[in-house]
Formats: C-alpha cells, structure tokens, sequence
C-alpha cells in the first residue's frame, strides 16, 4: 500500500510538473533576459511586475494618429481570450499560468517578442521590458468572471 | 537594318499566363506582408487568391488544353535526370512545353503551394477542427520557405533554358508564344519519352 502511494505520489508529480513547464519556461525567459539586461547595464534592478503591467498597457501613438497598448488586442487581463482588432479573430491568453501553450517555444516566443514590438513600437523591445513583460504575465492567473 | 522575324509558334494560352503572373503577384504580396499584424488581412487575402489560382490551374491541367494539360508534362523522374544530365552536358532537347525536369518543378510547387495555403488557412482559423495551431504553423513556415526555394529553382531553369536554347521564356509567358525549332534542331514535342 504503501508503494502504491509512493508511485501514485510521483505520477502526480510528473503531471503537476508537466502542467507548469511553460511556467518554468517564462520564469527562465525572465532570468535570461533579466541577465542581458544586467550584462548591458550594470545599474539594472532586476525586473517587475509593476514595469511590465505599465508596459503592457502603456498607449503608444502610432504614424497614423492611433494610439495602440499590448492591451489593445490582448485585453487589460492577459488571463482572458483577447481579440485581433484587425481581423477580428479570437487570440487565446498570454498569461502561461492559464493558456499551457504559452512560452512552449524559446524561440517562437523571440520571434513574436521582436515582429510585435516593430509592429506597435517601431523596433525591437529591450531585455528588461521583456523581463519585466513576462514577470507581469506570470502573476495574471484568473481570467475575468464572463458577463 | 532589317530585322528578320523569327517565326513563332502559339504555346501558352490566356488562363496559363493570366494564372503565372497572377500567382506571382498574390505569392509576392503574401510573402511581403507576412510578418505585421498590420497587414494580416491583405497577407490572408493573398493567401486565398494563391489557393484559388492553384486549384483553378489544377483543373485546367486535367484538361485537354495542350501544352498546359498535365497530360503533356507526366512527371517522370527518370527523364528528369537524363535531361538535367544533357542540359550539364550542353546537349539537352528543346522541349516546346515544359522539359521533364521542370515538370517536377511545377508539380512540386503546386502541391507545396497547395499545403502553404491550407496550412495558413488553418492557422488563421485556430485550426479549424483540428486544435494544433502549433503544428500548423510550423507547416505553413516550412511549406512557404519550401515553395520559395522552388521558385528559385524554377527561375533558375527558365534562365539556363533560356540561354540555352536562345530563347525567351519570360517573354513566352507573357506573349504566349515561342520561336518554332530550326531546321536540325533536336527537339520534343512532349516530354514522354
């Protein structure tokens, strides 16, 4: 009985474990990129949570008199499904505490991380606004209640 | 001077040279605008235009409408190969249609054109029925670089052809028609062997 509890233990562990990669993938991101930023200026705090909720909502103006944020198509909650405002098209959340998908890919995530940031801000995002990006991401973990 | 007219024969008709340029417009503009959000409806647009050319082109080719008829370019490996081997050669036969080796070319780029669009249509749509957004756009990625390195090798093949065999293919497609075979000239008609 007591074995079976022991295997029972580590097959949950296996899961839960399974579950929160994508966690402990953004939580590496942000050591990586908090260290880049380190490494281009020694003065750096380290990132936060406030840093990136300002970023991700922070209205931008635009060549064309519009003014857009993160916010705009992923909505003020990273945990909610967010919309395209060009075509409309459901976006499934940012936030990797609630869409296990999210931060899966290193990669995929620098590509989206630099096409984004040239769409809205017109050039590639600092180490630290992603540091502080992702730090904001991890702690949005409840979708709002739908109407 | 007096310049001597070459004589011309007719070989690529209306659809194919609408469909070519046509297909090089849409490929162009979805590959221009495929990295900003900004422009991921006119990148979706082009995308489904691509699409519709291609299938509309792959019912012309069932056809029996001549040179663009599938019937008279059969992919053929084999053949493929002898001809790129006398093309390296020097000596390679002067095909009216396609050679054998850019019939493969063009099979390939339908079917590979066929899976960017579908696999774009996917990602655009969540993927549909099938929830692996993922897998779809790793396919669109690679099946959109693959199709590119065909067009390349596409090009390529129409330029040597076109030096060697002193003739303008570019201007073939859009003129519809080719100078006919000199006298000793070894040439094939269709690419069956």
């Amino acid at each position: 009985m007591k074995k079976l509890n022991i295997v029972l233990a580590v097959l949950l562990g296996v899961a839960a474990g399974s579950a929160q990669a994508n966690v402990a993938n953004a939580e590496k991101l942000v050591s990586i990129y908090s260290a880049i930023a380190k490494h281009d200026n020694p003065e750096y705090a380290g990132p936060t949570a406030a840093d990136g909720k300002f970023f991700f909502n922070r209205k931008i103006k635009l060549g064309n008199g519009k003014e857009m944020a993160c916010a705009s198509c992923h909505t003020a909650n990273p945990a909610d499904n967010g919309k395209h405002i060009i075509t409309g098209k459901a976006i499934r959340p940012l936030s990797p505490v609630v869409n296990a998908k999210r931060f899966e890919d290193f990669e995929k995530v620098q590509e989206k991380f630099t096409q984004h940031c040239k769409d809205i801000i017109g050039s590639d995002c600092t180490a630290a606004e992603k540091a502080s990006y992702i730090t904001y991401l991890l702690t949005e973990k409840t979708p709002s209640v739908k109407k | 001077m007096i310049k001597q007219e070459t004589p011309m024969e007719y070989v690529w008709d209306p659809f194919v040279r609408i469909f070519h340029w046509s297909l090089v417009i849409a490929f162009a503009v979805a590959f221009y605008t495929h990295a900003s959000e900004w422009d991921r409806l006119i990148h979706v647009w082009a995308g489904y235009v691509a699409g519709g050319l291609l299938l509309a082109r792959i019912v012309w080719g069932l056809m029996k409408t001549g040179y663009a008829s599938f019937e008279s370019f059969p992919p053929n490996p084999m053949q493929a190969t002898k001809h790129i081997y006398h093309v390296l050669k020097g000596n390679a036969k002067r095909y009216i249609g396609h050679n054998p080796a850019g019939s493969l070319v063009i099979y390939a780029m339908l079917v590979t054109g066929l899976t960017a669009v579908g696999s774009g249509w996917l990602v655009y749509n969540e993927g549909w029925l099938i929830d692996q957004p993922e897998f779809f756009q790793t396919l669109h990625q690679y099946s959109t670089w693959g199709w590119l390195i065909l067009v390349t090798m596409h090009v390529i093949g129409v330029v040597t052809e076109s030096i060697l065999h002193k003739d303008n293919l570019i201007r073939a497609m859009i003129t519809g028609c080719k100078r006919v075979t000199r006298k000793g000239e070894r040439q094939a008609k269709q690419n069956i062997a």
